[in-house]
């Protein structure tokens, strides 16, 4: 029977026999998606340890060297591709936690280099091709996160400048802010783009101030748009949550409880804090993973 | 008091006239034309003018009503139809010019830094400008977060768009082109640049590399078997809109 070793070389990451004892016998095929509790709480598809909770397991590993501690360049890959996915399913911009600005730094510069080395061997040589596979991912999804990020910033641009400042990196609040000024007596790219195209054509209005003003204007409260915090996202219950209460778009009051295993549909606003603190992961509605073949 | 209210809703009805529906006809071309567009129809300024002369004729003659303190029915009637035609209209404007910078972003990603003839025919000065602009800002973003966040060197976000399928892939060459590829000999160590002509026609297999995913989008090359680019990932909704556009509206 192959070794754990193989089935990541054969199935990709996060195929192995982690949660079974050698001695085991190997399950029948059986793909379900529910909270198994003699296995730690991870559910497993087919027998097999979804990419999932494979990233929750080298998450929650210790780092170390022995055999019980996990490998910190995984486990930083695990961090990363948690929050990438959180962020591509959040409606909202999220704050970047220390764990993911470390991680992003450690595997970058790590990857890059794997990257270089990987594509001056040889075509023939199949390992460094596969190392150049997996160099490539984790740049995907570093580039993909920013991207997620840069997009949430440009669709919201006032909000996040004048509200929600508190969640850009350095970098990202002085990319938001050459866009608009705040306050506006300078015009900066998209003020000024939309102040030749429209504001200063309105110099033809013959009004008094207030009434010129208002017409100008750019940013009336009603005129920001805001990221839309009461959409449903699908979640994945990492750690018990308990009973949430939350308020609907509505205005009605709503409960849900959340407890490890689980995974639901529910709306955005009532996870938020959830989702921060790593107690909850947001999953991509169309992502898929395939099972394992037997 | 019924008669009151029925002279007010009189008042709105004719307050909102003034050739109140030849205008909503108009005001539907202007959005409905960049919805039937592949990507985006030429800038029109004259449509946008006359939505502002509109715009600064209807807060005229609500300044001129409310600096005369007149606060009759009729009067207030006009008020709240000329305020609520003028704040449509300025909305009217702001969100095709929204709608156009935000396809201008997106398409960034899609054709690279210069766009063709074919795309900027479409545009507006102004457009060609913010567009240079946002190339710039792009560069310095990805400069900046390599700085902040030790990457080494600078983040080209244009760069990585889809996640990695497979290591090579047969392409057929749509045009003449070239690649360059870097390798080192395992057994003298010496690193070797080769440029390789790829001839129209051809059918090769090629490493995926950022270079070569440039090929792809740019249809010099297409996949043939061995993986799947989505173009129209790359720039969001609307990125293989531009490609679309390249060969007319």
């Amino acid at each position: 029977m192959d070794t754990g070793a193989d089935d990541e070389f054969l199935y990709g990451e996060g195929a192995n026999y982690g949660n079974q004892n050698d001695d085991e016998q190997m399950p029948e095929y059986t793909p379900r998606a529910e909270s198994d509790e003699h296995n730690g709480g991870f559910a497993q598809v087919g027998g097999f340890e979804s990419s999932y909770a494979a990233d929750e397991r080298k998450i929650r590993q210790p780092d170390g060297d022995d055999i019980d501690g996990g490998d910190p360049h995984d486990r930083a890959v695990a961090v990363l591709r948690v929050y990438h996915m959180n962020e591509k399913a959040a409606p909202e911009l999220l704050k970047m936690r220390q764990e993911v600005i470390d991680a992003i730094s450690d595997v970058a510069s790590i990857a890059l280099m794997e990257l270089e080395m990987a594509s001056r061997k040889p075509w023939s040589d199949f390992l460094g091709r596969m190392q150049m596979l997996d160099s490539r991912r984790v740049l995907y999804i570093i580039h993909d996160l920013f991207r997620a990020r840069m997009s949430k910033i440009l669709s919201n641009l006032r909000y996040y400048v004048t509200t929600a400042e508190d969640r850009l990196s350095e970098a990202e609040k002085k990319f938001a802010r050459r866009y608009i000024d705040r306050p506006i007596n300078v015009l900066k790219l998209t003020d000024e783009h939309l102040g030749v195209l429209f504001v200063s054509k309105l110099d033809r209005l013959r009004a008094r101030d207030g009434v010129r003003k208002k017409v100008k204007a750019l940013d009336e409260p009603r005129m920001i748009s805001k990221p839309k915090m009461h959409t449903h996202v699908f979640c994945r219950v990492v750690e018990d949550v308990g009973t949430k209460r939350f308020t609907t778009q509505s205005g009605g009051e709503e409960s849900e409880t959340l407890m490890t295993g689980e995974t639901l549909v529910i709306n955005y606003s009532a996870i938020r804090d959830e989702v921060e603190r790593g107690s909850v992961r947001l999953v991509k509605a169309r992502a898929t993973h395939k099972a394992a073949p037997v | 008091m019924s008669s009151q209210a029925s002279s007010v809703g009189s008042s709105a009805a004719a307050a909102a006239g003034d050739g109140g529906a030849q205008t909503h006809a108009a005001d539907a071309k202007l959005l409905a034309d960049l919805h039937k567009s592949t990507w985006l129809p030429p800038f029109d300024a004259q449509e946008v003018d006359i939505k502002i002369d509109r715009l600064i004729n209807l807060w005229q003659r609500v300044d001129e009503i409310l600096a005369s303190k007149r606060r009759e029915p009729h009067d207030i009637a006009q008020l709240a139809a000329w305020t609520a035609e003028a704040d449509h209209r300025k909305r009217e404007v702001l969100a095709y010019l929204a709608y156009r910078l935000d396809k201008l972003q997106k398409v960034r990603f899609e054709v690279g830094p210069v766009l063709p003839e074919t795309l900027t025919s479409r545009l507006c000065d102004e457009e060609e400008t913010y567009f240079n602009n946002f190339n710039t800002y792009l560069g310095d973003l990805g400069s900046d977060l390599a700085k902040e966040f030790g990457l080494g060197e600078p983040l080209d976000l244009t760069k990585h768009m889809d996640p990695p399928v497979c290591v090579d892939v047969a392409v057929r060459v749509l045009e003449d082109c070239e690649v360059v590829t870097i390798s080192t000999d395992k057994d003298t160590r010496d690193v070797s640049v080769r440029t390789t002509q790829l001839k129209e026609g051809r059918v090769t297999t090629l490493l995926m590399t950022n270079d070569v995913e440039q090929l792809i989008r740019h249809n010099k090359v297409e996949i043939v078997q061995g993986g799947t680019l989505d173009k129209s990932r790359a720039a969001g909704e609307g990125g293989s809109e531009a490609a679309a556009a390249g060969g007319g509206d």
